[in-house]
C-alpha cells in the first residue's frame, strides 16, 4: 500500500524545504485570521461579554463537527476560569438533551456556516425558555446569526487548507474568540490564581496554592521531641524513631499540655543533607 | 542544638515551607502555633510526597 486509498495518483514528492514552507504558509494564514478578528472586535464582543457575565446559570457551548471540538474546549476553558459551562452535543440536544438547558442558562453556539440544522432546531426551544443565544459564526447573514441575541463575527478570508475546505483557520478563529471571551470574563470577575487552583486540585498549581502545612505535617505522637535536659544520644534515638531528620527540644510545661513556648524551643537536625536542589522539583 | 530554629505556621501554604527550606538550606521544619508551641513537624519527603516540590 504505497499509495493512500483516498488518492488515485501518487502525490508529488516534496523536499524538506517545501514541507517547512507548507507549514509556514498554513501557520501564517491562521495567524492572520486571528489577528484580523482582533482588528474587527467591537460592540458585539462587548455585548457578548456582558450577557455572559449576567448569566446566572451555566454557559452551554454547542457546535457540530470541528466546531463541536472547539465548543468542548471553550466550555472547559470557561469552566476553569470562573464561568460555569458545559458542552452540549447538538445532535443529542434535539433528541432529549435539550432538557439540560434551564431558564437561567445561556447558549453559545458555534457554526462557521451559521446554517447547522441541528443548532437551528434548538432556536425555538431557547426562545420559549427565554435563554439568550450568542452565535459565533463566519456568516453574518446566516440563519443562526440572525436568530442570535448577539452575533460575534469569526469569519476568515480563507482556510489554511489548500483546497479551502477543511476547517482550519476558521476553527482556530473560533477557538481564539472563545479564549478572548473567557479571559475577559476572568478579568470582569476578578478571578485570581487561588480561584484557578480551586478548579485544578489535581494539578501542581492547585497543590501549590491549596495545600497547607497542616495538611502535610506530622502531629501528636509523630512529632519528635526531647527535653533540654535530654542526652545527645536520647536526641539521636528520637530522631531515628520519628524519621524526620530533626527533633524539637522543648521543656515540659503543664500549663500548655506538656510543652513550653519559645524560650526553650529549639531544633537539632542531622545536617546530613542541607539543601534542596531545584532539580528535585516535580513539574 | 539550634535555639530558635526555623519554624512555620500550620496555616501557611506547604509551598511556603518549600521556599523556607530552600532559602535556609534546611530539610525539615517545626510547625508552631501563635504562641510558638510545637504543633507539628515536617521534612522534604512530606513535601515531595504531597507533590508541592
Amino acid at each position: 500500500m504505497a499509495t493512500p486509498a483516498h488518492s488515485p495518483t501518487a502525490p508529488a514528492p516534496l523536499d524538506d524545504a517545501a514541507l517547512v514552507e507548507s507549514g509556514r504558509v498554513a501557520l501564517g494564514v491562521e495567524a492572520e485570521a486571528v489577528a484580523a478578528l482582533g482588528r474587527r472586535l467591537g460592540d458585539d464582543f462587548v455585548r457578548a461579554c456582558r450577557l455572559m457575565l449576567a448569566c446566572r446559570g451555566r454557559v452551554i457551548v454547542t457546535g457540530l463537527g470541528k466546531s463541536g471540538h472547539i465548543a468542548g474546549k471553550i466550555a472547559a476553558t470557561l469552566a476553569s476560569t470562573g464561568t460555569p459551562a458545559f458542552f452540549l452535543h447538538p445532535a443529542e440536544a434535539v433528541h432529549g438533551d435539550v432538557g439540560m438547558i434551564t431558564r437561567e442558562d445561556l447558549l453559545l453556539a458555534l457554526s462557521n456556516s451559521g446554517e447547522t440544522n441541528e443548532i437551528l432546531l434548538l432556536v425555538p426551544v431557547l426562545k420559549r425558555l427565554g435563554v439568550p443565544l450568542i452565535a459565533l459564526t463566519g456568516n453574518s447573514g446566516s440563519a443562526l446569526a440572525r436568530a442570535a441575541d448577539v452575533h460575534v463575527d469569526v469569519s476568515v478570508p480563507a482556510e489554511a487548507c489548500p483546497l479551502n475546505l477543511a476547517p482550519t483557520a476558521s476553527t482556530t478563529a473560533s477557538l481564539a474568540m472563545g479564549d478572548a471571551l473567557a479571559v475577559t470574563l476572568l478579568r470582569l470577575r476578578g478571578f485570581t490564581e487561588q480561584d484557578f487552583a480551586r478548579s485544578h486540585p489535581g494539578g501542581t498549581l492547585g497543590r501549590r496554592l491549596l495545600l497547607h502545612v497542616a495538611d502535610v505535617m506530622h502531629a501528636g505522637e509523630e512529632i519528635p521531641r526531647v527535653g533540654p535536659e535530654s542526652t545527645v544520644s536520647a536526641g539521636l534515638l528520637e530522631m531515628s524513631r520519628k524519621g524526620l531528620g530533626i527533633t524539637s527540644v522543648v521543656a515540659p510545661d503543664a500549663a500548655c499540655s506538656g510543652y513550653s513556648p519559645t524560650a526553650t524551643c529549639g531544633a537539632r537536625s542531622t545536617g546530613a543533607s542541607t539543601s534542596i536542589r531545584p532539580g528535585c522539583r516535580r513539574s | 542544638m539550634t535555639a530558635d530554629g526555623r519554624t512555620i505556621g500550620a496555616r501557611e501554604l506547604a509551598a511556603e515551607a518549600v521556599l523556607l527550606m530552600e532559602r535556609h538550606r534546611i530539610t525539615a521544619l517545626l510547625v508552631v502555633d501563635g504562641e510558638r508551641r510545637v504543633v507539628g513537624a515536617l521534612n522534604v519527603h512530606d513535601l515531595l510526597r504531597a507533590g508541592v516540590m
